[in-house]
């Protein structure tokens, strides 16, 4: 059975289903249209153990200045690095940018230089190796995006290897949350392998799930190979449902958000560029998520991920998010949002 | 004939063989049905052909077929319709199954459709059925495209009127996704308003499918997109399938080819084996006419 996380922003099937994402129904009509059995069953246990999870009473969220991709990014990087308790020497840490796809003029992909600049942050700060690895949720022609947006130049220079998540070897792996209804995934056997997982999304609105930042990015381990593009089996299982299961049974340690030059609008492929001129990074990838939310003004407790998130995997009230890089108010503005997302949008 | 530049591909190809007879997506990975596939299609045409090579390597996709049909990558899930179309495409092209293994394969393939959805944020008809990647999830151009053409060039393995029934209604999806310019996206060619670009890998794909439909404006329209972006794409699977698409079409096209050979030597592809194999089966296309592409 699946568990969906939200009858009110469950989204469906994008590309082909009904989109019933963003509509807001009243309790009561809410509960006049479920049959007995969902009413019973939403008051069943979650779909997780609590005991495995345990919430930080806060989370610090570093937002840190970086006016455009000229900057030293090894420097912030390695800044943001120090501000937080993540474990690097001598392990090998995965980094998982967000390449997606690639129209020449757009900022669809994480960029590359923050990508490099991750690298050698890592690499100073002791890593006995670091690996750049992606799956492509729409292109298959790896080669292609790896070329074209420059990546395969700058990993190349640095001797990083980058792995091919669509197409490596899996392994099955238990979920640790069951929103989907499943109960193990087929994943990447080298990111299973890595000690550090750190998410290094760009920061986009996101037509059928609001925003994508660190928690979605992770539908890219996905492998298409075994899935299919664009991984639609998860499009098909509920794409909240997928997120939060991919977090909870992955549990990143770090993430570092390209805000620089971030997109508004029709997102994650067809928006518009919006220099933000931050990156933003720390180890609740909740709090970072929802911090990254409210930046762009939407309400991070009416992203239906976001909000099942914080009951067992990090924090979303801002009472329990502590800034340790710029206030959120210098970089706080308000994105174009497609229309039948306005009601996320942040009161006032 | 086999360049110089490429015969090193080749020779990379062959030694990255696993110990089972098959081929993984890179080397030391555990093989699987794509690569082993684009390999075996190559390597029947080659001017040395050692058939032992092939024969292991039709004995692994042997060892790989399930009871229903489908030969499996054994990942745990359901098995990829897309690689299951390349494979009964090149199982009957190059031989690789006996018949009654390839007839199984033909068979499931043929039963076997996207799911439907309501109406949707795209204009188009929802309601067709072509080909998902994986069970239970909705029709795409790639798998569908791979499955049809599989149906089209198998005419003796599968009942004739599931089979037409098939071609048919697939047709019918692949023309009603063609993107404005002409070509095909990867599934809508709109959504929420917005038209979205066609792309070469899939139009190539998506035509070879179309083959024997030329005369159809949309077929023509997206022809001459392909004609036009065909060095936009400067990758091992677009190029490939391109030079396999335009020869198949009849169109020169002797540049996709030269920038084909020069990415195999510039970079090999990144040592992916899948790509490197589509490479040599196309550079290799004036010996054999891609015949097993052929409708």
């Amino acid at each position: 059975m699946t568990s969906n996380i939200s009858a009110s922003n469950a989204s469906t099937s994008p590309g082909h289903g009904e989109i019933r994402a963003g509509v807001t129904l009243s309790r009561r009509a809410f509960l006049a249209g479920l049959p007995l059995a969902a009413i019973v069953a939403s008051c069943r246990r979650p779909p997780y153990r609590k005991e495995e999870f345990v919430l930080p009473a806060s989370s610090r969220v570093a937002l840190l200045p970086a006016s455009g991709y000229g900057v030293d990014f090894a420097d912030i990087i390695g800044r943001g690095l120090a501000l937080f308790d993540v474990r690097v020497h001598g392990r090998r840490v995965f980094l998982k940018p967000n390449l997606v796809e690639y129209e020449a003029g757009t900022v669809i992909n994480t960029n590359p230089l923050v990508v490099a600049g991750a690298v050698e942050a890592f690499l100073r700060a002791g890593a006995s190796e670091v690996v750049v690895g992606e799956g492509p949720g729409h292109r298959r022609d790896i080669e292609y995006l790896l070329t074209a947006t420059g990546l395969s130049d700058v990993l190349a220079d640095l001797r990083v290897r980058f792995v091919d998540l669509n197409h490596d070897d899996v392994a099955r792996v238990p979920l640790a949350s069951r929103f989907t209804g499943l109960t193990e995934m087929s994943l990447p056997v080298e990111l299973l392998k890595s000690d550090v997982i750190v998410s290094m999304p760009k920061l986009k609105t996101h037509h059928w799930a609001g925003l994508t930042a660190s928690m979605k990015n992770f539908f890219g381990v996905v492998p298409g190979a075994v899935y299919g593009w664009p991984k639609n089996v998860l499009h098909v299982k509920g794409i909240p449902n997928s997120i939060v299961d991919l977090n909870a049974t992955l549990r990143p340690h770090f993430t570092i958000v390209d805000g620089v030059t971030a997109m508004e609008g029709d997102g994650p492929i067809m928006g518009r560029p919006r220099a933000l001129g931050m990156l933003a990074m720390g180890t609740d990838l909740v709090a970072v998520d929802a911090t990254c939310a409210r930046v762009i003004g939407l309400d991070p407790r009416k992203i239906s991920y976001l909000h099942t998130a914080s009951a067992f995997l990090g924090n979303l009230d801002s009472e329990r998010i502590v800034s340790v890089g710029e206030p959120l108010s210098r970089y706080a503005t308000q994105f174009e949002i497609v229309e039948h997302f306005r009601s996320m949008r942040l009161a006032g | 004939m086999i360049g110089s530049d490429t015969r090193n591909l080749a020779d990379t190809l062959g030694r990255s063989r696993n110990i089972d007879g098959a081929w993984g997506y890179y080397p030391r990975k555990a093989s699987r049905i794509e690569p082993t596939c684009w390999i075996a299609l190559y390597l029947s045409h080659a001017e040395n052909l050692n058939r032992d090579v092939l024969d292991r390597a039709s004995d692994w996709l042997a060892s790989r077929q399930r009871a229903d049909g489908f030969i499996d990558d054994a990942t745990g899930v359901s098995p990829n319709l897309g690689f299951n179309g390349l494979a009964a495409l090149a199982v009957r092209g190059a031989g690789l199954l006996p018949r009654e293994h390839a007839t199984r394969l033909l068979n499931a393939v043929g039963r076997t459709k996207g799911a439907i959805s309501g109406k949707g944020p795209s204009r188009q008809d929802n309601t067709l059925q072509g080909w998902p990647w994986v069970d239970g999830t909705f029709s795409w151009i790639e798998p569908t495209s791979w499955c049809l053409l599989a149906l089209k060039t198998s005419p003796a393995l599968i009942a004739t009127r599931q089979r037409l029934a098939r071609i048919e209604e697939a047709e019918r999806l692949l023309l009603d996704r063609v993107c404005q310019t002409g070509g095909w996206n990867y599934g809508n060619s709109n959504v929420l308003g917005k038209e979205l670009n066609a792309y070469v890998p899939t139009t190539a794909l998506a035509l070879l499918a179309l083959q024997d439909r030329r005369d159809h404006p949309s077929v023509q329209r997206s022809v001459e997109f392909l004609t036009r972006q065909r060095l936009a794409e400067l990758s091992g699977m677009a190029l490939s399938l391109t030079s396999i698409c335009l020869r198949v079409y009849g169109v020169p096209a002797s540049d996709v080819d030269e920038r084909l050979a020069a990415l195999a030597k510039r970079h090999a592809f990144f040592n992916n084996i899948h790509i490197g194999a589509m490479a040599l089966y196309s550079l290799t296309g004036r010996d054999h006419d891609v015949k097993y592409f052929r409708v």
